[in-house]
């Protein structure tokens, strides 16, 4: 691990919360898979739907998610505020993609996310905002699965993020 | 029989084998140290002494601190303050003469020059919200902390005293001896702090619209420190995140509030005449006998109407509590009070909630309820449980325990909706904090030292808990086959687990340096447990261990030695592997299936036992009659003998069969080799499903000890007279393994998460 990352571990991960019980986190995971195959980036980011829940009262306070108020509305909501916070980008230059859905499951609500690539880079750059705005001690781990090769990242305030390699 | 040709068969190549390893051994190979998985945890373990032995049991000479409380605090609503002065009652039980006491000052955390306020690294981020801004930069700091007036003999005598941040040290004239008893007196006070604002496991909230506050108190007063025959006198200071070692004893506190507030405490309420108006205490008196429904002491209508008038009268609440570790009070003019009896064992308890009505409609329906499944699922399964009384406070945003009282979070919004996230959340929160009694308030492990011992065995009953209250009742969960516990599940500790190993610290930690202190003290341990109880040892086994470590460890200071050495003792079953795996590394479970092999027997040995045989020498003319295993990737195998009828090949072997008497029915007739593999640090339990060409199939639990001699493959003949066609590891998804991909014969494609919603949203 890098030197910087591993003092942001010791110095930050124990934020000032309590254990107490089950004490809440301020994380969220996004997983990325590389389909060489189709061309495309299959995409889960799991939030805890309390954040979300957050997110989305700052738009509009009457909703409430799971068992959602307004089906169509909070999945337009929510494709908004990731296309604003989750972006892919090739030389400088944004990657469109397409929200599929939600899901919930307890407490965690997992988006689905496809990225078709028309010709595939060979590098791109993700930036995660996601949460960055709400909670300073956010923090948004990246699984990142490129044909056999597995990486993961940690991106929080202070690394925002990171460059995927795409094919062998 | 086919016995001794294999026998035979086995002799020749331990010849072989004896040969290539004394070729070998012509070379000096470099030495190893035990690496093995089954490996005993001595090398861990702290040795077992007279104080705790070897079976995991408090030993002949185990001893414990007993330390009374008389407590006089007085609230003051209007400034926020708290003020007390104490009697204690130090009973040396130890076998050493102690030259002074240490008492814990844990309100220090929020003095304006704590340590504990610098213990984290600063960040400075390029963009900012506005209230951040504040809180950074503009905010004054929280002047928290306890004020020491005075401590004194019992004679009225100042003692001198020294502060170490969260710690003071107490200097006594003359050392304490053993079997003997000093008393002795503290005057304080301090600054109540908001602990919506300013967080933290006690505080107040405050409530804009009506001007009120709603007191959660807990860690006031100077505690004693810990002294025992593991730390000698605990030294770890409180940093926050590991939460507290305590002795236990017995308490008096009088506690004197505004007259209108209502309060709930740990122990007996012992002058419910004095504080209560005539109706409140015939509701009181009738509560005590009520096992049907929760009788409402104070219900809605009589709280709200309290809430614009602030009395300036004073009431003093008396409360008692026998053999507890610490004490913990609300107060508030605002609380819902009820009361419902329940029995438990041959003990009747009483199962109390009180919130604000804020709580409503959320709590009056499900507290009381979840209070009293935790009573009786958690003393089935540990003892029964031995306080008066249980009682589930709401305040927002805390989930925090003392014993016979505990914080809860779970709130509505202004209209009284809420979701089922707030719902069972609210339920899962209560069940946890009001578990916490049976560990660490009662087996009294050091939470300052191991968050696991309570968090996580809490965390595992909180999980059977939580699904027997969806059972008892089935209406609280709508369209669930099942309560939707967030932890416990095995699968639900795979994504943790398969995670980055730069983040993740072995359960054996202490809590204030580890990444992620949810799964590492909570879900993993719980889930480690789950698996113990389901896979590993059964629920016979594991319930009886784990009750004889609970009553072993009844109002006493348990280490992780003793749970670990109990379960074992208890159970016949050597674990030391499974704490090795578990509990003392990050490694996770990743067991497949590698390959499967086709194979039969013949009479004449194809080329790769030709060559083997004449490397070393043999003809197979001298050798004695013998069968030739072929497998399927030799150039003899005939893949339609294989599935046909393989012992047709071999006339030698048929011939002795029927020689023997053996009926054909009795043969199998197909062989097979199947290894596995196991990529993963774990060891556990092999558990295969096996499918045959005629739809039927069979469970197989090979034992964990499988993996002794072989960390990384082992194989398995299967005879069978169906044909195999598949080959499932884990098949239930019980062992928390992190890589399904392995896990099929013929390689299974699984569905990916992603792909099957796709197809539903397609649908």
């Amino acid at each position: 691990m890098p030197v910087n990352l591993f003092l942001f571990f010791i110095l930050y991960l124990n934020v000032l919360f309590p254990i107490d019980n089950e004490h809440k986190f301020y994380v969220s995971t996004t997983s990325i898979e590389f389909k060489s195959k189709s061309k495309s980036l299959q995409i889960i980011s799991q939030l805890f739907t309390d954040d979300l829940q957050l997110i989305i009262s700052e738009q509009d306070e009457s909703i409430i998610l799971d068992p959602d108020s307004d089906l169509e509305f909070i999945d337009q909501l929510i494709e908004n505020y990731f296309k604003k916070n989750l972006v892919f980008s090739s030389e400088g230059v944004n990657i469109p993609y397409v929200f599929l859905g939600k899901e919930y499951l307890n407490d965690i609500t997992k988006c689905f996310i496809e990225l078709k690539f028309s010709e595939v880079p060979n590098n791109i750059e993700l930036s995660n905002e996601l949460f960055l705005s709400l909670f300073k001690e956010q923090q948004n781990i990246v699984h990142f699965k490129n044909l056999d090769q597995r990486k993961s990242y940690l991106l929080h305030k202070n690394k925002r993020s990171v460059i995927l390699t795409l094919g062998p | 029989m086919i016995l001794k040709y294999l026998r035979l068969q086995s002799c020749l190549l331990t010849i072989i084998l004896a040969f290539v390893s004394f070729i070998l051994n012509a070379q000096i190979q470099e030495g190893q140290s035990n690496e093995n998985k089954f490996k005993q945890l001595y090398d861990q373990f702290a040795d077992p002494n007279k104080y705790h032995n070897a079976s995991g049991a408090p030993g002949v000479e185990y001893f414990q601190q007993k330390v009374d409380y008389v407590i006089d605090i007085e609230l003051d609503d209007q400034n926020s303050r708290l003020y007390g002065e104490e009697t204690i009652t130090y009973k040396n039980n130890s076998p050493d003469q102690l030259p002074y006491l240490w008492i814990q000052l844990d309100q220090n955390i929020r003095k304006k020059d704590a340590p504990a306020l610098e213990k984290n690294g600063a960040s400075n981020s390029i963009t900012l919200r506005p209230s951040s801004f504040v809180s950074n930069y503009i905010n004054e700091p929280f002047d928290g902390g306890f004020n020491i007036d005075w401590v004194k003999d019992k004679d009225g005598n100042p003692l001198p005293y020294r502060i170490n941040q969260t710690m003071m040290r107490v200097d006594i004239p003359k050392a304490i001896e053993p079997g003997s008893s000093y008393i002795f007196q503290i005057k304080w006070w301090y600054n109540i702090n908001d602990h919506v604002e300013k967080r933290g496991r006690s505080g107040y909230e405050f409530f804009e619209e009506d001007g009120n506050k709603a007191y959660v108190i807990a860690q006031f007063f100077p505690r004693l420190c810990v002294y025992n025959d593991v730390e000698g006198w605990q030294n770890y200071q409180f940093w926050g995140n590991g939460e507290f070692a305590l002795e236990f004893g017995d308490y008096k506190v009088n506690i004197t509030v505004p007259s209108d507030h209502i309060v709930e405490a740990t122990g007996s309420l012992l002058n419910p005449k004095d504080v209560l108006n005539k109706d409140e205490y015939k509701r009181f008196i009738a509560s005590e006998n009520n096992f049907d429904k929760p009788v409402l002491i104070v219900n809605q209508e009589e709280a709200i109407s309290k809430e614009s008038f602030f009395s300036k009268k004073k009431s003093t609440w008396k409360f008692y509590a026998e053999n507890v570790r610490d004490f913990g009070f609300a107060s508030s003019r605002k609380f819902i009070w009820e009361r419902q009896a329940v029995q438990v064992g041959s003990q009747k308890v009483m199962a109390v909630s009180i919130y604000p009505k804020e709580g409503n409609p959320l709590w009056e329906e499900y507290s009381t309820k979840a209070v009293i499944q935790t009573l009786k699922t958690y003393s089935k399964f540990t003892f029964d449980y031995p306080y008066p009384k249980a009682v589930s406070v709401h305040a927002k945003n805390q989930g925090m325990e003392y014993p016979m009282i505990c914080w809860n979070y779970g709130r509505p919004d202004e209209n009284g909706n809420y979701s089922d996230r707030t719902k069972f959340g609210m339920i899962s929160v209560i069940i946890h904090e009001v578990g916490h009694n049976f560990f660490p308030m009662i087996v009294n492990s050091d939470e300052r030292q191991w968050g696991w011992m309570d968090e996580g065995l809490d965390t595992f009953v909180q999980y059977l808990t939580e699904q027997e209250f969806g059972e008892t009742y089935p209406e609280a969960i709508p369209g669930l086959s099942k309560y939707p516990s967030r932890r416990g599940s095995p699968q639900n500790i795979v994504p943790y687990m398969a995670g980055n190993q730069d983040f993740i610290s072995p359960i054996m930690s202490n809590p204030e340096n580890v990444y992620q202190l949810g799964p590492n003290a909570y879900a993993k341990p719980a889930t480690a447990l789950n698996i113990l109880r389901e896979t590993v040892m059964g629920r016979e086994a594991f319930d009886y261990a784990f009750k004889t470590y609970s009553k072993r460890w009844m109002f006493k200071h348990p280490t992780p030695e003793d749970f670990f050495r109990t379960m074992e003792d208890a159970s016949a079953i050597d674990l030391d592997w499974f704490w090795r795996g578990w509990f003392y590394s990050t490694d996770a479970v990743d067991i497949g299936v590698k390959k499967v092999s086709k194979y039969y027997y013949s009479d004449t040995p194809d080329e790769k036992a030709k060559e083997r045989l004449e490397r070393f020498g043999y003809d197979v003319e001298d050798l004695p009659e013998m069968i030739f295993k072929i497998d399927d990737d030799s150039e003899s195998y005939d893949p339609n003998t294989a599935v046909n009828y393989p012992i047709v090949q071999s006339k030698i072997l048929k011939d002795y069969l029927k020689e023997e008497g053996i009926t054909s029915d009795k043969i199998p007739a197909y062989f097979y080799e199947i290894e596995f593999e196991k990529p993963g640090g774990l060891v556990m339990p092999l558990i295969v499903e096996y499918s045959y060409a005629d739809g039927s199939k069979e469970r197989v639990k090979y034992p964990v000890q499988l993996w002794r001699k072989n960390d990384v493959s082992v194989k398995k003949i299967i005879t069978s007279d169906k044909e195999l066609i598949g080959v499932t590891v884990d098949p239930d998804k019980e062992t928390a393994d992190v890589n399904s991909n392995n896990n099929n014969w013929p390689k299974k494609e699984s569905t990916s998460d992603f792909e099957k919603f796709k197809e539903k949203i397609k649908g």
